[in-house]
Order: structure tokens, then sequence, then C-alpha cells
């Protein structure tokens, strides 16, 4: 038997989707020079596994991203914490925070390639870069947000500073800071893709590239569908973990994960 | 005497000629206007009032909330700066004071986790749910509890700290009557027990003359303090008989007519 969450109807349409491509492709309704058809696509993405070139691939790519993301998460939540604890620091340095902010992360790939040309370095700047600022407007945002009153009730219950921010301030911001950290990893994911297309010839966007260039269609298809797949796959291992912490939050605030 | 709760009689609040002025639209706005009053160890203080007299502000000012601009606020002879120790405020929104994510037991123990070790963290969080008749729900979510029972667990929390004042802001004024009346009488039991003091904001006269030794009229805006009632009535007060008291009656007579008077002052 199918599990509960297995989406029937939404996977139906899916299929249907695939199988039109198919057919498109095969009756000749279709006719792009390099635009093949699921069948192929399926049978590089084999070929793929079998050579172990998609593992050694996602490896490095899978790696990039986790290590970029534990580290972009990391200087979010202590910046956001610093940011949404003090109103001094957000006074004097927000502006330049909402400036440098909007600056597509991607602008800044040249410099670090200069810097630190083809590497794993310049790679991880991007990711850490571009990821951090969804984690620190989140983490500032759940934090600056927490009610008056639970400020009045640490106060009053003689919390110290450190005891109120661990018990109080942060679990109250959780369901926000958790958000961060989806969000992050989204971010992440894109910016790894796109860094080794650039920047750090490895993992799974040197693949797309090369096949690219190399004229394989099938296996460029195949190497860009699993980016997709990877980056659900991900998103819902996040959404797992943030409902079993949110576990307890009730009403309503672990639903709209 | 560090952890007692003070010889009955002993005066632990000391407030004289306190001001509170604030910004308001650019310019300063007096909220409390020379207010003296002393609370005295194991007295039930109420303090009833219309709207924008201070009664809240007040509260903040003995709790250490908020500063006062003027005058002195002494808990034991110390000035008061920031929330003092063996003082603790109960408030009227307990599903915004109470930690939504905590067990019961776990928003008990908030205040003591930190000082106590294991087994005397849960002792107290044992008998301070016993105090409130919750026993049974330490492993609840507060959002699993009905109004009545989310403000015992916030009583219970206060009560968990053995204070020697338990401020209290309208606790009671979001429940329903029948609720309200348990709860009342819950607390006189603790008021017998423990020997805490109180002072009980309420704009339920009846409710203050109920509880209290002594029903402060506040007056205002500025607040200050219009009258002060001692209640005459014997304790252990009970709903039905003391409610029907020719002494209860007047003293709601003699208060309403404070009330009223004071909007007039």
């Amino acid at each position: 038997m199918l599990p509960r969450w297995f989406n029937i109807p939404g996977t139906l349409t899916l299929l249907a989707c695939v199988a039109a491509w198919e057919g498109a492709i095969r009756s000749g309704l279709v006719t792009f020079d390099y635009l093949p058809a699921p069948s192929g696509i399926l049978v590089a993405f084999l070929e793929l596994v079998r050579s172990g070139d998609l593992l050694t691939n996602t490896a490095h790519t899978l790696r990039s991203i986790v290590l970029g993301w534990i580290a972009a998460s990391a200087i979010g939540l202590a910046l956001g914490l610093i940011f949404g604890l003090s109103p001094l620091v957000r006074r004097y340095c927000l502006a330049s925070i909402e400036v440098l902010r909007p600056l597509p992360a991607i602008a800044f790939l040249p410099a670090a390639l200069l810097l630190f040309s083809f590497s794993l370095t310049t790679e991880l700047i991007v990711i850490v870069y571009a990821g951090l600022w969804p984690m620190f407007v989140n983490t500032m945002g759940g934090v600056t947000s927490v009610a008056g009153r639970l400020h009045d009730v640490s106060r009053t219950l003689q919390l110290s500073r450190l005891r109120a921010l661990a018990t109080v301030v942060v679990p109250a911001a959780a369901p926000a800071i958790l958000v961060g950290l989806r969000l992050s990893m989204g971010t992440a994911v894109v910016m790894a893709i796109i860094a080794e297309m650039l920047g750090n010839p490895h993992g799974l966007g040197y693949a797309v590239v090369s096949a690219l260039q190399a004229m394989r269609p099938e296996r460029m298809f195949a190497y860009v569908l699993f980016v997709g797949v990877l980056a659900i796959a991900l998103n819902a291992c996040l959404v797992q973990a943030e409902r079993r912490v949110l576990r307890g939050y009730g009403g309503g605030v672990a639903s709209h994960a | 005497m560090a952890d007692g709760v003070g010889e009955r009689g002993q005066t632990l609040f000391e407030c004289y000629d306190v001001c509170l002025e604030l910004a308001h639209h650019g310019g300063r706005r007096l909220i409390i206007d020379r207010l003296s009053l002393d609370v005295k160890a194991g007295e039930f203080l109420t303090i009833v009032g219309s709207s924008g007299t201070g009664k809240t502000t007040l509260l903040r000012l003995l709790g250490g909330l908020v500063a006062a601009t003027g005058g002195s606020i002494r808990f034991r002879g110390a000035p008061v700066a920031g929330a003092p120790p063996g003082v603790v405020v109960v408030f009227q929104d307990y599903s915004n004071a109470l930690l939504q994510w905590r067990s019961v037991a776990r928003n008990v123990s908030l205040g003591v986790e930190g000082h106590l070790d294991r087994s005397a963290v849960a002792q107290r969080v044992g008998e301070a749910l016993q105090m409130v008749g919750l026993e049974r729900n330490a492993d609840d979510y507060p959002w699993q509890l009905s109004g009545g029972m989310q403000q015992r667990v916030q009583i219970a929390r206060a009560l968990a700290l053995k204070p020697q004042v338990m401020l209290m802001d309208e606790p009671f004024g979001a429940l329903d009557a029948m609720t309200k009346a348990a709860l009342q009488d819950e607390l006189l039991q603790v008021h017998a027990r423990t020997g805490t003091s109180f002072v009980f904001i309420t704009h339920d006269i009846e409710e203050a003359v109920y509880l209290g030794d002594r029903v402060v009229v506040l007056a205002g805006p500025p607040g200050r303090i219009h009258k002060v009632v001692p209640i005459s009535l014997p304790r252990p007060r009970d709903q039905i008989t003391t409610r029907q008291a020719p002494e209860f009656l007047q003293h709601r007579l003699d208060i309403h007519n404070a009330v009223l008077d004071a909007r007039g002052d």
C-alpha cells in the first residue's frame, strides 16, 4: 500500500506531463536539435549512476552545500541575535547591512575568483555570503518580535540575561529561525551550482556545463533534473527536522511549514 | 530571614511621593503623581480604580519593571532598581506570559531551575502545582488548558519562587465568574498557608473587598491615592456567608462611592 502522504493526483499530472513530452518528441510534433525525450534522459541517467560519475559529483556538491550552509547559518544566527537583541547595534549598523544585502552575491564571484582562483574556497565563500542573509533576517525578525510580556516575565523571575536568551528569547524566536535555516539551504543549493559552473570546476554544476560543451543533451538534462530532486530532498529533510523541533509549540505554529 | 516571608506587620514596601513621568507626543505626561503607600508583611492589599488611574503602572513600579522618575520606592529598606528578589509579578494575559513551548511543569520550574538541583526543583514544582490543584496536568502544554488553568500555571510559577510578595495585575479579569470564585478561594488558601503578601489589582469592587485586608482606591489620571479602606471582615472568608455579611455590603457601598468620587476628584 502507498503511504498516506503520497499525493496520487499530483503524481498522475506529473506522469501525464512526462508522457506528453515523450509523445511530442517521438511523433515529431516538436523538433529541437538538442531536446531529448524523457526516455533518453533516463538512459543517460542510469549510465551516470553506473559509471559512478553521478556519485562523485553529487558528493562534491553536497559537501559544499552542507559546509557552506552550516557556516552561513552560524554566522547568520550570531549576527541575527546580536542585531535582534541590541537596538544600539541596529541603529548604527543596520543601514550598512541594508546596503550590502541586496547586492547580488553572484556579482562577488569574480572578486572571489581573483582572490582565491578556481577553488573550493571560492565556491564556499559565494555560498556562505549568499546563504547568511535569509538566516540573519529571519533570526533578527524573530528576536525583535518576541512579545514584550515575555521580557517582563524573564525580569520578574530574575532570569540572568544569558538564561533569558537561552530559555525564553531563542525558543520564542525558534519558528522564525527555522524558516531562516530552510531559506538559507535553498540559497546554498543555487549558489553551489552557480559557483561550480563558473568558479570551481567540480561537482554537479560543472557536470552540467561540461555536458553542454560536449554536446551531450541527455546527460545535461539528467544532471539538471537530478539537481532539482536533490534540492527537494534537502528541503524535505529540513521540514521533517523542523516538525520534530516544533512539536510542543502547538496551535498551528508547526503546520505552516 | 532571607528566605522567609517576613515577620507579620513588618513593612516590606515603602513608597514615598512616587512620581512617574513618561515621554508622550513630544512632551511629558505625568502617569503617577506623588503616591505614598506601604505594604506590610502578610498583608493582602487590593487596589481598585477606574481605567487610566495607573493601577498597572503602580504594579510595574513595585515589581521593578519600570523605574520611578520621582520619589522613592524601597523594598525591605533597599531602593528598588530592577526586579527585587522576593517579589514576583503575575500578569493578566496568561497566554502571553506562559512559554507555550514548555510543559506546565517546565513553565513552573522556569524561575527556580537555575538555582536549585534537579530534585529540589522537582519538589518545588510539585508543591506549587499542588497548591493550585494542577498536579495532574504537569506534562500538558499551556495551549491544551482552559484559561483558568493557564492562570493557575502562572500563579504556580510565581509560588515556586517562594516569594515574599506577589504582585497580581487583574489576574482573574479574563475569567468567567465560577472560575474566578474558585481561584479567589485558592488564593486565600495560599495566603493563609504561606503568609505571602499580596498586592492585587482589580476593577471588580466585590473582589477587592472579598480578598483584601485593605482596599486602596486610586484617582486619576495622573494616578494618586484617593482613599484607603481597611476591611474588617474576619478570615477565613467564604463566597456565600462573607458576601452576605452586612459589613461586606457596607464596604462594597463605601468603595463604590469612593471610586465614583475619585472620578470627580
